[in-house]
């Protein structure tokens, strides 16, 4: 088959919803590659996205704004979903779009949301999702995690699998479990918690939000974690071999293993605690200035 | 039903913004993306702006810098989007939100190349945190102050210890989360049509 033919016989749909309904039901399917890229983006309301043994999109939407348009195109490798309002009237509407998708487990996944929240479940390709105000909830397997929101809460459970999970968050809450690695994460006042197995690299900073990792290091583990009023509390699966330096600039250093922490100057706040533990290896660094550091391996 | 061209309806997310979100944060950038910064590294002690930085920290803010520079293009290159031009406004005139941004006090050891750049993209962030729900606008200007009052905290400590390691580097990583904070703005939703 010629490069124009197979290009000819790509399936292609582009939907308009009916604008003169009040609410509108929409329901679309198109055959893509197993690892095709779906890209869905929205304002308000919600996607939700089921991965299922077909290799098929399937999109069901709920549309409560009349004037809402639903943008659907599909070729094997690439699909696009988006819902749009022609006037540009979203501010002060309560009219939700409802987007339900099934789609193959292995596809790459991008989602770009307003105020829309998004919940993935069962997507094992690579998923990027975003959200201004809408919550992010999904799955960890193997490959690269992104996720993005500024007031919303962010939910990631892995599965033992070795995907690289990044997390930015403003406001809104992180909470990131069962992963193998690596994981990264920023917030200002949101919490950001964290659970790491056979951690790598491990990255975390905040403004006044408090962070909490439990992890069990690898041999060659670098944990970097910075806070400026929250506390920082890291907890290690023992044994605990592993090289610390620890710094607040005023708050305490805890530890319920290895030496206690020093003041750091005669007539300057602040206390630093280095020390190695067991055969080293791994490195931990915290830094604070207010915030109170503690690590524990229990 | 109607049949869509593939071309331009078809877009990617912006690689320029998806590369630069992949480069690592604690190495030196190629140096031909910062040459400003790399000449005031290079300049004699009390001639950078980054006086009490060091070299790490230096790096990490040239790189910063640097970031905000692919973001200001990205944001150029974007197509223009009547939806959230903030001119266009019922009256004609302009309701972008008064925003101050964070303050770093006397002691910063931020320069005037990194002040610069923060400016320049409050320019878009402006527009668009005027296109937020009330309620993520609310938050987003309330982070601002948690990060004012980083900085201010910062600030006071480094008159007590102004050569602190510890203390310019948490105050890079305020200065980092500033700029994250707006350029999480300018960019999340920028796939769907906003607002809210």
């Amino acid at each position: 088959m010629s490069i124009r033919n197979a290009f000819l016989s790509v399936a292609t749909l582009a939907v308009f919803a009916q604008p003169a309904v009040a609410v509108q039901d929409l329901s679309k399917r198109a055959t893509v590659a197993p690892d095709a890229t779906v890209n869905v983006s929205n304002v308000q309301g919600s996607v939700s996205v089921t991965a299922w043994d077909r290799n098929e999109v399937e999109l069901t939407a709920h549309l409560e704004g009349s004037k809402d348009e639903l943008e659907f195109e599909a070729t094997e490798r690439q699909v696009r979903i988006e819902v749009t309002r022609p006037d540009g009237k979203y501010r002060n509407s309560d009219d939700d779009a409802i987007l339900t998708l099934k789609l193959p487990k292995t596809v790459r996944l991008i989602v770009d949301t307003v105020s829309a929240d998004i919940t993935v479940d069962g997507v094992r390709g690579e998923q990027r999702l975003e959200s201004v105000s809408g919550t992010v909830k999904t799955q960890a397997y193997d490959e690269p995690l992104s996720l993005h929101t500024v007031s919303g809460d962010i939910s990631a459970t892995g599965n033992g699998g070795k995907a690289r999970v990044s997390t930015e968050n403003v406001s809104g809450s992180t909470v990131v479990t069962g992963i193998r690695g690596g994981y990264e994460g920023e917030a200002v006042s949101g919490n950001i918690s964290a659970t790491v197995a056979a951690a790598e690299r491990v990255r975390a900073g905040s403004v006044s939000g408090d962070i909490e990792v439990h992890a069990d290091l690898t041999a060659a583990a670098r944990v970097d974690i910075e806070s400026i009023g929250g506390a920082v509390e890291l907890t290690i699966k023992p044994p605990v071999n592993a090289e610390f330096e620890l710094e607040s600039f005023s708050g305490d250093i805890d530890n319920c293993f290895g030496p206690k922490a020093r003041d750091k100057h005669k007539y300057v706040p602040g206390s630093e605690l280095e020390f190695r533990q067991g055969s080293g290896g791994a490195r931990v660094m915290i830094q604070t200035l207010s915030g109170e550091i503690r690590i524990c391996d229990r | 039903m109607t049949t869509l061209p593939f071309g331009p309806r078809n877009q990617q997310p912006d690689p320029l913004l998806a590369k630069a979100a992949e480069l690592p944060k604690d190495i030196a950038p190629p140096r031909d993306l910062w040459p400003a910064i790399a000449a005031r590294l290079s300049a004699p002690a009390g001639q950078t702006g980054l006086r009490a930085f060091g070299w790490p920290a230096a790096l990490a803010a040239g790189f910063l810098v640097a970031s905000v520079s692919a973001l200001l293009t990205w944001g150029l290159m974007r197509e223009p989007d009547p939806a959230v031009d903030p001119s266009l406004t019922a009256g004609g005139a302009t309701t972008v939100v008064a925003i101050t941004p964070v303050n770093y006090g006397p002691n910063s050891p931020l320069g005037a190349v990194e002040l610069a750049a923060r400016d320049d993209l409050l320019i878009q962030f402006r527009h668009r945190l005027d296109d937020l729900s009330p309620q993520t606008r609310e938050a987003v200007v309330k982070n601002l102050a948690i990060i004012q009052g980083a900085a201010d905290e910062i600030d006071a400590a480094l008159v007590q210890d102004p050569a602190s390691g510890l203390l310019n580097e948490l105050l890079l990583g305020a200065y980092k989360q500033e700029l994250q904070l707006y350029s999480r703005v300018v960019t999340a939703g920028s796939g769907a049509t906003r607002r809210t």
